[in-house]
C-alpha cells in the first residue's frame, strides 16, 4: 500500500559498539531500505525493520521522534523538527531543580521509590515523588510506567525523600548532568548488570506509536547512534548502529518496498463535566476505531470501550445507569481517552478531582417557624447574648421541642433564637439566646443550596472527606437536571451512624415538623 | 368450642380497632393508622396500645392515641407528646407507662405517663434511646442540637434513667438534662473544632440484659466499646476494647 521512497539513502554501518551481552533482541544486519509492514518502535529496533522514511512523505504536522546522543543535541533536533513544520515527540522528566528531555525511545520505568531512565548511555535515577513525566505535552501517570525491581536505588530514593539529601559519594558528573538524580550510572557494563533482570517492557508511548523516527539532514554528517528502545535487559553490542546520514532517515511505517505514509490523527478532549454527565471529544484524521475511556480511580485504572468512531465531535456520558451504579466508587484523578485508530492510537487526558462516595441517605433540616407550630404555650427564658440579660417569655411547646432539636428557630419573621450557650446555660433546654443570626459551622447563612455532613474540616484522619466549601454532587439520574450541586457548609453529628453515608440538606421550609427526606442520591465530593 | 373462642378473639380485636379509630378521629385532624405498638405488664392483665401516627387535637396540641386496658376495662385516651412516630412503649407499673418515639430523623422523645388517665408525668428529648428488656430502664444519649451551636455542645453524654424510680424534677417538659450520665466520666475539654474532638456514638445502644447495655463511642479517632452494668444501685461503665475509628 505504500510506495517506494523517492530519496537516496546512504546508510553505512560504521561500527558495532560494545555493550552488555544480555539483550533479548540482537539484530544481525544493518538496515538496508524499506522492507516491512508498519511497525512499532520496539519492533523497529530490529535491524531488518529499521526503515528510513522519505522526506517527501513527511507531511506538515507529522509527529516525529527525534533522536540524539545527548540532551543538548536532542533539544537542537526538536527545534529543527519544529522549524521544519513537524511535531517532534519527546519525553520530559520534571524535577525540582530542572527538567530533563529524553527521546521517546528512552526506556523509562519505575520501582517502589525511584523513577529510572535509560538514555544517552546513562541510567538516570530520580526520586519518584520528586519527578513527573510528560510525553511531549501530556502528563504521564506513573502507574502507566513499567515496574522494575531496583532495591538499591529504592533505598537511596527513600533516604533522599526522608532527608532531602540527594548527594551520594563523588558527584561531579552527576551534579553537572543531573543534579536532581539520586544516582547517575554512566558505565555501560554497570547499566547492563543493573538492568539485566528487568523484564523487557515498553513504555505507553512506544506500544502504539503515532510517530515515525526522524533525523534531519546534518550540515556536517554527524555520527548518530540509534538506540533501540526497551533495552532494559541490556543491549547487545550488535544492537547499536552508526550511520552516516545524508537526507532524512525515518524509522517506522512502510509496506514492502513501499513508501510509508505518515497519518496525522488526533484525539482531543474538548470538555469534561460530571455535573453535566458529559465528556466531549474531537477526533481528526482518517480511519476508525474504538475509543477507550479510562479513568484513574483510587490510583487504579478502570476502562471501557466505546465506538467505533471516525473523525468528528462526540459527547458521551460519564455514567449511563439511572442510579449511577456504573460510576466507579472512589477518588477519580485522571480521565484519559484513547482512539484505537487503524493508523495508530492517540490519546488525550485531563485531570479529575472528584470522589464518588456511594448512595447516600439525604435527609433535610430547617429553621422551624413558630407560627407553623402547634401546642400549648411553654415558659422559656430568653438571654441576650450581649451582656446575658435574661427575660421570661413563652413559646409554643412544639416550637420549643423543634428549636431544641435543630439548635435554632424563627420566633417571628426574621427574629431568630438559638439554644442558649453563650451565657453558659446550655443544658437547660428552655433557655434561648435571642435575638441571634443562625449560622452554619462554616459561619455562613444556610440556604437551599447548602448541606450538612459529618465531621467537616477534620484534619485528624477519621476518614471524613469533607471540608467547608466543598461541592457535593447528588446524582439521581443521568440527566443533568437530575444532578444537583450543593455546598458543604454545616456540621451534622447525627450523620455519622451510616459510616459517613448520610447528608442533611438545608431547606428554607419553615415547617415545624414532618420535614421530609429527599430521595437517596449517589453522592460525589467535588473539589 | 375452639371456633367460638377464635371468633370471640377476632370480635374483640375488631372492636378494639374500630374503637381506636373512632376515638382517634374524634381527637384528630389526621386519622391514625391501624398499626399500633403495645405493651403488657408482666403478671397482670394490664396492657396498653399506642397508635403509630401522631395527632393534633382540637386545641392544637400534639399527641398520641392510647388505648389502655386494665382489669377488663378499656379506655381510649389522648396523650400530649412531642413524638411524631412512636417506636417503643412499656408499662412500668400499673400507674406508669412510657413511650419512646421519633421527632425527625435524628432525635427522639420520651414521654412518661399514667395509663389510667393519660396524664403526662414527664417528657424529655434524647438520641439513640433503647428500652431495657424488662422495660424498666431506658439508656440514651442526652439531647444536643443538630446544628447552629458550637461543636462543644454536641458531644455525646450516655445516660440511663430508671423509669420505675422517682422521676422528681429531673424530667420536665422538653428537657435533655435527664437521667444519670454513665459515660464519659468527664466531658471533653472546651474549644472543640472537629467532630473527633467530641464523643460520638457509633451505631446503637444495645441491651445485653436488663441490667447491662453496650455501645461504641468514637473520640479522638478511637472507637471504644463500652459496657455499662448495674452494680447494686449504681451504673458502672467499663471500656472493654478500643480500635482505630474510621
Amino acid at each position: 500500500m505504500c510506495k517506494a521512497p523517492a530519496f537516496l539513502l546512504i546508510a553505512t554501518v560504521l561500527t558495532l559498539e560494545a555493550c552488555a551481552s544480555h539483550g533479548s533482541f540482537v539484530p544481525t544486519s544493518a538496515p538496508s531500505g524499506y522492507t516491512g509492514e508498519p511497525t512499532q518502535p520496539q519492533q523497529a529496533a530490529s535491524a531488518t525493520q529499521i526503515k528510513p522514511v522519505a522526506p517527501a512523505s513527511m507531511g506538515p504536522n507529522q509527529r516525529v521522534a527525534v533522536m540524539a546522543d545527548t540532551e543538548q543535541e536532542l533539544l537542537s533536533q526538536i527545534n529543527r523538527a519544529r522549524a521544519a513544520g513537524l511535531q517532534p515527540q519527546f519525553i520530559v522528566v520534571s524535577a525540582p531543580l530542572r527538567t530533563y528531555t529524553f527521546p521517546v525511545y528512552a526506556s523509562i520505568a519505575r520501582s517502589v521509590n525511584a523513577l529510572l531512565v535509560v538514555a544517552y548511555n546513562s541510567l538516570y535515577v530520580f526520586q519518584l515523588d520528586h519527578a513527573t513525566v510528560h510525553y511531549t505535552n501530556s502528563p504521564v501517570e506513573m502507574s502507566y510506567l513499567p515496574v522494575v525491581a531496583a532495591r538499591h536505588f529504592d533505598a537511596r530514593a527513600k533516604v533522599a525523600k526522608e532527608t532531602g539529601k540527594f548527594k551520594f559519594g563523588i558527584q561531579m558528573t552527576k551534579e553537572a548532568l543531573c543534579p536532581d538524580c539520586v544516582a547517575l550510572v554512566r558505565r555501560k557494563a554497570a547499566i547492563g548488570a543493573i538492568t539485566k533482570n528487568w523484564k523487557t517492557q515498553s513504555d505507553p508511548w512506544q506500544r502504539t506509536p503515532n510517530y515515525v523516527a526522524w533525523v534531519p539532514t546534518p550540515t556536517m554528517a554527524p555520527k548518530l547512534k540509534i538506540i533501540p528502545p526497551n533495552c532494559f535487559s541490556g543491549c547487545s553490542s550488535r544492537s547499536y548502529y552508526y550511520y552516516i546520514v545524508i537526507g532524512y532517515i525515518g524509522i517506522g511505517s512502510g509496506g514492502s518496498g513501499a513508501t510509508p505514509t505518515p497519518t496525522p490523527i488526533e484525539l482531543k478532549i474538548t470538555s469534561n463535566s460530571l455535573p453535566s454527565n458529559s465528556i466531549g471529544f474531537q477526533l481528526t484524521g482518517p480511519g476508525t476505531g474504538t475509543v477507550t475511556v479510562e479513568e484513574i480511580v483510587n490510583s487504579r485504572p478502570t476502562n471501557r470501550q466505546i465506538g467505533p468512531y471516525s473523525a468528528g465531535s462526540y459527547v458521551i456520558h460519564y455514567f449511563n445507569n439511572q442510579d449511577g451504579s456504573d460510576l466507579a466508587l472512589g477518588e477519580h484523578t485522571q480521565l484519559k481517552l484513547t482512539w484505537n485508530n487503524t493508523y495508530g492510537a492517540v490519546y488525550d487526558s485531563k485531570v479529575e478531582t472528584f470522589d464518588v462516595l456511594g448512595n447516600w441517605v439525604q435527609t433535610q433540616y430547617n429553621i422551624p417557624l413558630q407560627s407553623t407550630c402547634t401546642g400549648s404555650q411553654e415558659s422559656v427564658l430568653l438571654f441576650n447574648p450581649n451582656g446575658c440579660n435574661s427575660s421570661a417569655s413563652t413559646f409554643v411547646s412544639q416550637f420549643v421541642t423543634q428549636a431544641n432539636r435543630n439548635g435554632t428557630g424563627e420566633v417571628a419573621s426574621n427574629k431568630y433564637c438559638s439554644v442558649e450557650w453563650a451565657c453558659g446555660h446550655s443544658t437547660v433546654e428552655t433557655d434561648f439566646d435571642f435575638p441571634v443570626t443562625p449560622k452554619t459551622t462554616c459561619q455562613t447563612v444556610p440556604d437551599a443550596t447548602t448541606v450538612a455532613t459529618y465531621d467537616i474540616n477534620n484534619a485528624k484522619g477519621t476518614g471524613s472527606p469533607w471540608r467547608c466549601g466543598d461541592n457535593a454532587l447528588q446524582i439521581r439520574g443521568t440527566n443533568p437536571s437530575e444532578i444537583t450541586t450543593k455546598k458543604v457548609e454545616d456540621n451534622c453529628p447525627g450523620c455519622s451512624n451510616a459510616q459517613f453515608g448520610k447528608m442533611d440538606n438545608f431547606t428554607t421550609s419553615g415547617a415545624c415538623s414532618g420535614v421530609p427526606s429527599l430521595p437517596n442520591a449517589v453522592t460525589v465530593r467535588m473539589r | 368450642m375452639e371456633g367460638k373462642k377464635l371468633l370471640s378473639c377476632w370480635r374483640l380485636w375488631l372492636s378494639s380497632v374500630l374503637l381506636l379509630t373512632a376515638c382517634a378521629s374524634a381527637f384528630a385532624d389526621q386519622a391514625p393508622t391501624a398499626s399500633t405498638l403495645s405493651a403488657r405488664l408482666s403478671g397482670s392483665d394490664q396492657r396498653i396500645s399506642i397508635s403509630s401516627t401522631k395527632i393534633v387535637n382540637s386545641s392544637g396540641v400534639n399527641g398520641l392515641v392510647v388505648q389502655s386496658t386494665a382489669h377488663g376495662v378499656t379506655k381510649v385516651l389522648f396523650l400530649p407528646s412531642a413524638i411524631e412516630q412512636p417506636t417503643a412503649t412499656t408499662i412500668v407499673t400499673p400507674t406508669r407507662a412510657a413511650v419512646v418515639g421519633n421527632i425527625g430523623w435524628d432525635a427522639q422523645a420520651l414521654t412518661v405517663f399514667d395509663p389510667t388517665d393519660a396524664r403526662v408525668l414527664g417528657q424529655a428529648l434524647c438520641r439513640s434511646a433503647a428500652l431495657s428488656p424488662n422495660g424498666k430502664t431506658i439508656a440514651f444519649v442526652r439531647m444536643f442540637p443538630s446544628h447552629f451551636v458550637p461543636i462543644d455542645l454536641q458531644t455525646a453524654k450516655y445516660a440511663v434513667l430508671d423509669l420505675s424510680g422517682d422521676l422528681g424534677e429531673a424530667i420536665t417538659s422538653s428537657r435533655s438534662d435527664v437521667g444519670e450520665v454513665v459515660y464519659p466520666p468527664l466531658p471533653p475539654a472546651p474549644g472543640a473544632k472537629f467532630d473527633s474532638d467530641i464523643h460520638t456514638i457509633d451505631g446503637k445502644i444495645r441491651w445485653l440484659s436488663s441490667t447491662s447495655f453496650t455501645f461504641t463511642d468514637r473520640f479522638h479517632g478511637v472507637a471504644s466499646d463500652v459496657v455499662v452494668t448495674k452494680q447494686g444501685t449504681r451504673w458502672m461503665a467499663a471500656v472493654v476494647s478500643t480500635r482505630k475509628a474510621y
